[in-house]
């Protein structure tokens, strides 16, 4: 098999990144902001000014946020259980603080 | 210029920026301060100066270009990622200030820099302190970076995002080189809590600007998001902090 080539490389290295960056370790956050898109795009379309768009917004962005955070509490959780009686702080990725 | 600051886009602007700028500055310069300590400064100088040239050329390559998409496009794909920016960092505070996920400690960063420049072989611990401090500083810079690119060219303030991102870099430096060891004490995850609201609210504004929103009340609607996620990631914290238990195990 080929090596790719060093611009190959650098393309794959710039996508990892962003990948990383904007997905990493909570795809539930860049699919929840990807929905937020969408849905707001189609509400707009017919309620422009209206009040509903203006509270739709935030409202999904702090769902987006609720479910994140629930889905790392479960983790914790599952992680504390296993190890010891009482919740224990979980460890992070330290490049990711 | 007081008229400007008085702005509400303008005055979440410089608030984000700074505050990203200076938590982002603590944690590299931990690193730069455990390889200047440990081998030498020359090291932890040559690193650090390369990557802020790194920054800068990044800053100076996409900064021109993105001010010339169009602008809804721009605040759109802006928004986007400062939403999913934000989220993150409000996630993370919140997991931290609720006691599920460990405080980021600044003295055991310190002491993994520490073991990692004393565990390298003699003859090449200059070029692995130098490799250090680059890291360090260049990938806790590339946060700031896109924070500058993403909120200062959305509002066509470039020059101001990264005139305030300097000023925290170089505030934070020089205190933090006269504190030196104690940079443990800097109140990380209340900036990161105040940084990930900031980033969410322009976040929201923006995807919605980009979307044709017309937000009620115009620019003041920033600082009603502020306030919303501020309480809201306090309820969260509430939420989640372990309830005591009274003496004969029932919750209190």
């Amino acid at each position: 098999m080929r090596r790719p080539s060093r611009w190959g490389r650098l393309a794959r290295g710039f996508g990892r990144f962003w990948w990383d960056f904007l997905v990493g370790d909570t795809p539930e956050i860049a699919i929840g902001v990807v929905v937020i898109i969408m849905t707001i795009s189609l509400v707009s379309r017919t309620e422009r000014s209206s009040v509903i768009v203006a509270v739709a917004l935030p409202a999904l962005a702090v769902a987006a946020l609720g479910t994140s955070i629930d889905r790392a509490r479960r983790r914790a959780r599952g992680a504390g259980s296993t190890s010891s009686p009482g919740p224990q702080p979980a460890r992070e990725d330290p490049a990711r603080s | 210029m007081i008229a400007l600051v008085a702005r509400p886009d303008v005055l979440v602007l410089v608030g984000a920026v700074f505050l990203a700028a200076a938590v982002e500055m603590v944690e590299a310069l931990t690193i730069v301060l455990a390889v200047g300590q440990t081998r030498e400064w020359r090291s932890a100088l040559w690193g650090s100066g390369a990557a802020f040239v790194a920054l800068t050329a990044v800053v100076a390559t996409f900064g021109p270009a993105l001010v010339r998409v169009p602008l809804n496009d721009l605040r759109l794909v802006a928004g986007g990622v400062l939403l999913v920016f934000g989220m993150q960092w409000l996630r993370k505070a919140i997991l931290r200030s609720a006691g599920l996920v460990a405080k980021h400690d600044e003295d055991a960063a310190y002491r993994a820099a520490v073991v990692e420049i004393e565990g390298a072989p003699l003859a090449q611990r200059d070029r692995v302190a130098v490799v250090m401090a680059f890291k360090g500083v260049f990938l806790e810079g590339l946060e700031v970076v896109i924070t500058v690119l993403t909120l200062g060219t959305s509002t066509h303030r470039l020059g101001l995002a990264a005139a305030v991102a300097a000023a925290a870099v170089v505030l934070v430096g020089l205190v933090g080189m006269m504190v030196a060891r104690q940079l443990s004490r800097v109140p990380e995850n209340a900036m990161k809590t105040m940084v990930g609201t900031l980033l969410v609210s322009y976040g929201t504004f923006w995807t919605g600007e980009g979307l044709r929103v017309r937000w009620p009340g115009g620019d003041v609607m920033l600082l009603g998001f502020v306030a919303l996620y501020l309480g809201v990631t306090g309820a969260f914290v509430v939420a989640l902090r372990p309830r005591r238990v009274r003496g004969d195990g029932v919750p209190a």
